[in-house]
């Protein structure tokens, strides 16, 4: 069953009981909470995850508790809490859904070691990955979005998951967190998409979430192998321009912007390796998405599967 | 017995620790309480590395086993992370040629304990000799380790009632140094001789660190441990306690050792709540004729049990379905009782007026 095909009303009993259990894979996360607001969102952008038995075995455990003792009349705040242990200072109490997500990616970042964790988006087509590594300004989640909204297929905007010994990306689908200006971009590219609320003022300014296209969600088990790395470069009005980039600097910027690279050791320098060789590496500037997508398409046609 | 989401995830927890085979059975419900649980109290590699050594990783489930090779793989780059750590620190004391002796998670690397890889450390902690404690904090600073922020009260309540100085961090690096001159602050109730603790000190692997001897080590545990304010996650503390008394208990005259030496230093309390608690929590075994001796060491009737059941409460593995935590009235006690402990009133009203304003403005809304 769906989690949209659940009630609102429904969907708030769960998570306010024993909790709603939902099959993110690689995962599943179990949400207890109260907040019948934060009920709503999570249907409404995790609406075509299957949910599961909120008894059975979860990876990760979160509970969004809203916080009492001296300040709950001033101003409620909410807690991301797992295992027991809350590791971030509160937030305010609307902002729990973006306090979900950066809290559910850091306690993933924490235990999925069995993977080169790269910080990057991905997206296919054709059997073909794309890995967009992430650095400051890329806008690695906008373009991610918005060929996502144009047929191709997510699988992460956060993380690369590479599981080692191999050069193939595992899905980990989510929503695809917006910030800024991205915001209304995204609107006015994909007028269609389903974009959530906008929570303002957030410790990365304004954050909404782009929900997964079904197709994205449907296939969330499908591994596939990168086919090119690309490195964005947003600048506006910028023409677009591609320039190939040497393996060598590939494999630095790669291993550099790893989550866990010095944990997994030997192993994340061969899924390094494995990755440099068998994708092409480019560094894309671009002013628009439409330029984008067009140079980005040109890339997979050029490039032949090594 | 079908375990779920509500089953004893302390008891689970204590059990694997002790002997991972009673994890084998469980059912995937269980296999959750027992992560969670052993999370919660930073013990997860902990049981995973005495899994592997048991031969059973393989028998474990597919998720769960991800899992524990996922927290040993973060705890074993933490240990290299340490050791490496250690060898900085000690090439700058010995330019200066200031002796340094390890102190609790990089000394039990450096002791090869078997668990010491699983640990999870932050931070690393080394002993200089008192008189020498400026000079080694100055040649640190001038090979490139800063002072962590802390504001000009933090800085002189370390420099003057505490045992070490503040901590310091090279810039860039995950773990910060805590450089120490003995094992107690000064102005508390215990006042071990730190010149006893260089005596008796050994040779590591590590040529030119030191190590307490057995015995001191396992008081400077104990002290830590029973001595503290802080009494939440400190289940870990307790299995280091717990591995100490596994691995020394074989050497030649240890238990003697141990009482001669928390007689003279004056850590007999300390010693009787480790060896009182230990048995009871982790099935330590500790010679009977052991355990009446540092029986004398024990306080007032009334007080003995008090301290027996709150530090039972305290020290079993914390639950993680319990947010926030429990036990606030005890906990709040024991926080009290290690200030006590750690100054004279003259000092402590001050300070503790001091940390209540401060933790008032705090959270008082911005």
């Amino acid at each position: 069953m769906k989690v949209g095909a659940l009630s609102a009303s429904g969907v708030h009993a769960a998570m306010s009981s024993r909790g709603i259990a939902i099959a993110a894979p690689p995962i599943i996360v179990r949400l207890r909470s109260p907040l019948r607001f934060l009920a709503d969102q999570i249907r409404a952008l995790y609406g075509d995850y299957d949910v599961v038995d909120p008894e059975a075995f979860a990876d990760v455990d979160v509970r969004m508790c809203v916080v009492g003792g001296v300040r709950r009349w001033r101003r409620p705040k909410v807690q991301f809490v797992v295992d027991g242990v809350a590791p971030f200072d509160p937030f305010p109490l609307e902002n729990a859904m973006p306090m979900f997500e950066w809290g559910l990616n850091w306690a993933f970042s924490q235990r999925a070691n069995q993977n080169l964790l790269l910080h990057a988006s991905v997206v296919e087509r054709d059997g073909r990955a794309i890995l967009f590594p992430a650095w400051p300004g890329s806008g690695k989640s906008t373009l991610a979005g918005s060929l996502v909204c144009r047929g191709w297929r997510l699988l992460s905007d956060e993380f690369g998951i590479v599981p080692l010994g191999g050069a193939s990306v595992i899905p980990f689908v989510r929503p695809i967190a917006l910030k800024n200006e991205s915001i209304a971009v995204m609107r006015a590219f994909a007028p269609d998409a389903y974009i959530g609320p906008i929570f303002p003022a957030t410790r990365k300014g304004d954050v909404a979430h782009l929900r997964p296209t079904s197709l994205s969600t449907a296939r969330s088990r499908e591994s596939a192998p990168v086919h090119a790395v690309v490195f964005p470069n947003f600048q506006r009005d910028e023409p677009v321009s591609v320039q190939r980039l040497e393996p060598a600097k590939t494999f630095l910027k790669l291993a550099g912007n790893a989550f866990n690279y010095e944990v997994v050791g030997e192993r994340g320098f061969s899924a390094v390796a494995s990755i440099v060789r068998q994708s092409s590496s480019h560094i894309i500037h671009y002013g628009d998405l439409d330029g984008a997508h067009a140079a980005l398409e040109e890339i997979l046609r050029a490039t032949p599967d090594k | 017995m079908t375990v779920t989401r509500d089953s004893n995830g302390p008891q689970i927890v204590i059990d694997a620790a002790l002997d991972p085979s009673t994890a084998i059975g469980l059912d995937l419900a269980g296999w959750e309480r027992l992560l969670s649980c052993a999370r919660r109290n930073a013990v997860l590699a902990y049981i995973a590395k005495r899994t592997v050594a048991a031969g059973l990783i393989d028998a474990v489930p597919d998720a769960p086993r991800a899992a524990m090779l996922s927290a040993l793989a973060s705890a074993a780059r933490l240990a290299q992370l340490a050791l490496w750590e250690l060898e900085r620190v000690h090439r700058v004391m010995r330019t200066v040629g200031i002796p340094m002796i390890a102190l609790k998670g990089v000394a039990y690397l450096l002791r090869g304990m078997p668990h010491a890889g699983s640990r999870i450390i932050s931070d690393i902690d080394v002993m200089v000799e008192h008189r020498r404690i400026d000079e080694a904090e100055n040649a640190l600073l001038a090979a490139g380790w800063r002072g962590t922020k802390l504001d000009p009260y933090d800085q002189r309540y370390y420099r003057k009632w505490s045992h070490e100085i503040p901590p310091l961090r090279f810039p860039g690096r995950v773990l910060s140094v805590d450089v120490h001159h003995t094992i107690c602050p000064p102005v508390s109730r215990l006042r071990p001789k730190p010149e006893a603790f260089w005596k008796n000190s050994i040779e590591s692997a590590h040529h030119g660190v030191g190590l307490l001897s057995p015995a001191d080590s396992f008081l400077h545990g104990a002290v830590h441990l029973f001595f503290d304010s802080d009494f939440d996650g400190r289940f870990r503390d307790l299995l280091d306690l717990h591995e100490m008394l596994t691995l020394f208990a074989s050497e030649d005259e240890f238990w003697t050792l141990l009482v001669e030496a928390a007689r003279a230093q004056g850590l007999g309390r300390p010693l009787y709540y480790a060896l009182d608690t230990l048995p009871r929590i982790l099935r330590t075994p500790v010679p009977v004729e052991v355990l009446r001796e540092v029986r004398q060491f024990r306080p007032p009737p009334q007080v003995d049990l008090w301290m027996a059941r709150t530090l039972h409460a305290m020290l079993m593995p914390a639950d993680p379905e319990v947010w926030p935590l429990a036990h606030g009235g005890r906990r709040w006690l024991m926080y009290a009782r290690s200030h006590w402990l750690r100054m004279p009133p003259y000092l402590l009203l001050p300070h503790l007026l001091r940390k209540a304003w401060r933790s008032v403005r705090a959270a008082s809304p911005e």
